[in-house]
């Protein structure tokens, strides 16, 4: 796989990532858990920053950035701050892998890219509930 | 295959074909230095192994750095038994971390001395040393399998940092 088509996936995980936390935010009160709401607020800002970086690298290529789907799998049911927080755990993970895959797909100045984020991405889990883990992305238990 | 599935599959394999690679030209990865203050030779016969091979160098190197952190958390064990149970995760961590380069686990715990706050910042300084070693690693690493496993290792290290950062841990 290309270097670029691998920036392309990473990508569209972003704005799945994206699409998710937005409706995470919209079903969480800012007066009954105003740190669930600021850790939301966190982490959307974080992958809009991101999304915003792989799409420039992209660009930076001379090739049009994957556009966002119009609708995403939401997690259900999201009644309860308890779902909501799983639910961001859920998208943390799954953006963990996804870097811990990109970093392999890539080299230099991309990688070191990949690298930064599946940091930040593993870090973040831990606002959301997460558990430290052994090798964070790339399926700790399944080797074990 | 899937993101998830790639990263799954980097582990067995690529240090496996590592280690290969530096065995067929005789040359063995060493244990982690037993005393990380001494700046011994890479290998037991002094040769530079994996010379001609920048990836089983970048092994090497990740290996001798989870060795001096392991030597450096058994050290504050030792020095502060209370302290024992909480530095316990971050033995855990490179004794796994070690397993997964196929690298010996036998290392001397530094000798430490200290307050326990003095320790704790020891620890976290060479924490916070080996994640940025394993993350440079991970960028330097030529192999794609590998630069993951390495750049996980620098995850999973950073998250042990974030939760001594909040207070949980040393």
């Amino acid at each position: 796989m290309s270097p670029v088509t691998a920036l392309q996936r990473a990508l569209s995980a972003e704005h799945a990532a994206l699409h998710v936390y937005g409706v995470l935010g919209a079903r969480t009160s800012a007066s009954a858990t105003p740190d669930l709401l600021a850790a939301l607020t966190g982490g959307y800002s974080a992958h809009r920053a991101r999304r915003d970086q792989l799409a420039a690298r992209v660009r930076d290529r001379g090739v049009e950035p994957v556009a966002a789907d119009p609708a995403y799998e939401i997690p259900s049911p999201l009644d309860t701050s308890a779902e909501v927080t799983r639910a961001a755990l859920a998208v943390e993970h799954s953006c963990t892998a996804t870097y811990a895959w990109l970093v392999g797909q890539t080299s230099g100045a991309d990688r070191a890219l990949a690298v930064s984020a599946l940091t930040n991405t593993a870090v973040r889990e831990l606002t959301f509930r997460g558990s430290p883990e052994i090798f964070p992305g790339a399926g700790e238990h399944a080797d074990r | 295959m899937t993101p998830h599935l790639a990263a799954r599959a980097t582990r067995r394999g690529v240090v496996g074909g590592l280690l290969l690679g530096v065995t067929a030209t005789g040359c063995q990865l060493d244990p982690p230095r037993e005393d990380p203050a001494d700046a011994g030779p890479a290998t037991s016969d002094g040769s530079s192994a994996g010379a001609d091979d920048p990836d089983a160098r970048l092994v090497q190197q990740a290996v001798a750095a989870l060795g001096a952190a392991l030597a450096v958390a058994s050290g504050v064990a030792r020095a502060r038994p209370p302290l024992a149970r909480a530095v316990a995760p971050w033995r855990d961590l490179h004794l796994a971390h070690l397993a997964a380069l196929e690298a010996s686990d036998r290392v001397r715990p530094q000798r430490l001395r200290g307050s326990p706050a003095d320790l704790r910042t020891r620890l976290r300084r060479q924490e916070a040393e080996l994640q940025r070693d394993l993350a440079g690693a991970a960028v330097a690493a030529r192999s794609g399998a590998l630069a993951s496993l390495l750049a996980t290792m620098s995850a999973a290290v950073a998250q042990q940092l974030a939760v001594a950062d909040a207070g949980s841990a040393p």
